[in-house]
């Protein structure tokens, strides 16, 4: 379980996280909606430990991520909004590299097996990634949180310039995820598509989480709607 | 996990093309500035082998006119005549110095072109014609030389930085940085990694062309000595790797540290060595003009009485060679040769002043070089090639002292009035 207690995080004398709490449960996709600057990103990177809260504290499986990060990392898939991965290398390459940093031993066609599941197709796994757009890139960021076998996955902002047609296909990864156990925490500016493919959803405004949604009780016009309330008043 | 890295990194490498266009570059300069360094070496010893071999006929004639004697036809009597008179034999017989280049000068020119390798004097009036040499044949001086030392020099650094200069900076700006922060077991395990990859690399680059300028252009050359140079120059350009790596652990830009690096580099290639070499140049000015200018050509204009101040100069400082009994045939001949000396006394301690500026010089660069590797380096390969001022200083002080036995050769038969004979002309002192 994700658990973020009573958070603040100054940043040079500013709030950027006030006091944020709430919970995501075993297999749930939580997304957080906001303006920039709401804290989405600085709560994804307290959770994945690179930045450690003033007060307060980012939990993951009962673990302070600030103090005891190691003992959860194995369990935790981050994905930053720009991945480039390394452009010279193929997908198998830039996948077989990075497993092999996290100490993962796979064959050609284990890995090649991942980044089907996380939906690239076969013809692109040997072409660099100097090639790939970022839809593309993303998938093989999936395809390693796959090979890792990682529990809780946090994207940042992952559909942020997608074409359509990616944005559907990345809607279709995320459920697939979510059916096998995978907890998701990610942070996006699409209102529609977090109604989709969230099971909650948290309104940020200033360092302030607003309020956390759960989408089957929303339609979309009511969803935006409050949505666009709170960030008027 | 090492491995795996090598593999990719590798393949990096091989698969940007900006690096593969610089590392083809970087051969192809490096086999151009061994071909230069070689080709100079070669223009060197054959100028010298040339002389040498001119030295040696001249040598051959004088003895063969000797063996002749009275077979000779009336001109190479009168030659042979002048011969057995040191006073005149003196002003006729030329001998050719030289700096000799080590055969692993190749690699670094160094001071070869800037100061004359070889020179032609006569046993008296040494420095008019030592100078004069100089100061006429100024083509090269300064001009800088494109030889393997360069290569190691300036452009390994350069390629070290473009491998480099995005070393950390790339991953921060991909995302892998944060990336792998989160997802690798040990993100700066992977940056070490990496690190040991370049390292490994730039040590099989520098052996590569190493072995290139061994096995093509100095097969004859000491191990010891090439491997003492390739030792130096992998310390060097890991002092760059580390400059490198510094840089990338401030965490700014690719564009910032690139910036930052070619500011380092003409810092450490231009602005230091050559602010240093300024400040020397101003401490320790070397003017050989001085010498040009005070040591003129022997000028005597016929009177007996001047012929006899001369001399009386001359024996109060040479006592031993004080003859009561000159005769007024030989009285020009002997005023002219102490005119000569009188004037190379004085071109003597101007001399030694100039090789004694020169060391401190040398001695103060040597200084300021341990603040700059590549000043250091450049040192270092002056020092092992044996092409640097102190070398030329040395050459300098063998000349003077060859140019005083030459004297003494002749200035013993010449004021005692004997003849010079073919056994006297066989110990005759040589260049070594």
């Amino acid at each position: 379980m994700l658990e973020a207690i009573s958070i603040v995080k100054d940043y040079k004398g500013q709030k950027a996280l006030n006091y944020v709490s709430f919970k995501v449960n075993l297999g749930e996709v939580f997304c957080l909606v906001g303006a920039n600057g709401a804290g989405k990103s600085t709560l994804i990177k307290l959770f994945t430990g690179q930045l450690t809260p003033t007060t307060g504290s980012a939990n993951i499986d009962g673990y302070s991520v600030a103090g005891d990060f190691n003992a959860v990392k194995h369990k935790v898939a981050y994905i930053p909004e720009n991945l480039m991965l390394y452009g010279h290398l193929n997908a198998i390459e830039n996948l077989d590299l990075f497993c092999s940093v996290s100490n993962l031993k796979y064959t050609t066609n284990e890995l090649s097996l991942f980044l089907r599941q996380a939906g690239l197709n076969e013809v692109h796994y040997s072409k660099r990634l100097e090639n790939y757009s970022k839809g593309m890139r993303q998938k093989v960021g999936i395809a390693y949180a796959l090979a890792k076998k990682a529990e809780y996955l946090f994207l940042d902002e992952p559909t942020s310039g997608l074409d359509p047609k990616s944005i559907i296909e990345f809607s279709e990864i995320i459920k697939q995820l979510s059916k096998t156990g995978i907890t998701i925490l990610m942070t996006s500016h699409d209102l529609h598509r977090s109604i989709n493919d969230a099971d909650k959803i948290g309104i940020m405004k200033d360092g302030n989480l607003l309020e956390v949604i759960e989408t089957d009780d929303y339609t979309h016009s009511e969803l935006e709607e409050k949505y666009m309330n709170y960030m008027i008043n | 996990m090492f491995t795996t890295i090598l593999k990719y990194e590798l393949k990096y490498f091989l698969r940007n093309k900006i690096i593969s266009v610089l590392f083809a570059v970087l051969i192809a300069i490096t086999f151009y500035a061994l071909y230069n360094g070689s080709t100079f070496y070669k223009k060197q010893t054959s100028v010298i082998e040339k002389l040498k071999v001119k030295d040696s006929t001249a040598f051959q004639t004088i003895i063969q006119n000797f063996k002749a004697g009275d077979t000779l036809t009336a001109d190479a009597k009168w030659k042979y005549k002048n011969l057995q008179r040191a006073s005149w034999a003196i002003f006729d017989n030329r001998f050719n110095v030289f700096w000799q280049p080590k055969p692993i000068s190749v690699i670094n020119i160094g001071n070869r072109d800037v100061y004359p390798y070889y020179q032609e004097i006569m046993p008296v009036s040494l420095y008019m014609r030592l100078f004069k040499n100089e100061i006429s044949n100024p083509n090269s001086l300064l001009i800088g030389n494109i030889d393997f030392s360069y290569v190691i020099l300036f452009l390994m650094p350069l390629f070290i930085i473009s491998l480099l200069f995005n070393f950390i900076s790339e991953n921060k700006e991909k995302g892998i940085q944060s990336f792998l922060e989160t997802n690798a077991t040990s993100f700066s395990n992977y940056l070490y990694c990496r690190l040991a990859f370049y390292i490994l690399i730039i040590v099989a680059i520098l052996l590569l062309l190493f072995s290139m300028a061994y096995f093509l252009f100095f097969k004859d050359v000491s191990g010891i000595l090439f491997l003492k140079i390739f030792i130096y120059s992998i310390f060097y350009s890991l002092f760059w790797i580390v400059i490198c790596f510094g840089v990338n652990k401030l965490n700014k830009t690719s564009v910032f540290n690139i910036s930052f690096l070619i500011s380092l580099w003409l810092c450490f290639s231009i602005l230091i060595p050559s602010v240093a070499n300024q400040v020397a140049a101003y401490k320790y000015p070397i003017n050989t003009e001085e010498i040009s200018k005070n040591i003129r050509r022997v000028q005597l204009n016929g009177d007996n009485k001047e012929y006899s101040n001369v001399l009386k100069k001359f024996y109060s400082k040479y006592p031993q060679y004080y003859n009561n009994d000159t005769s007024e045939t030989t009285l020009f001949s002997l005023a002219y040769l102490a005119q000569g000396q009188l004037s190379d006394l004085e071109g003597d301690s101007l001399l030694n002043g100039i090789c004694e500026k020169m060391l401190l010089k040398q001695k103060f660069l040597k200084r300021i070089s341990y603040l700059d590797p590549c000043m250091y380096l450049q040192n270092k390969y002056a020092d092992l090639t044996e092409t640097n001022l102190i070398d030329y200083v040395d050459y300098l002080k063998r000349l003077q002292r060859f140019n005083k036995e030459l004297k003494l050769f002749y200035f013993k038969k010449a004021f005692t009035d004997d003849k010079m004979d073919l056994t006297y002309y066989q110990k005759m002192p040589k260049w070594k």
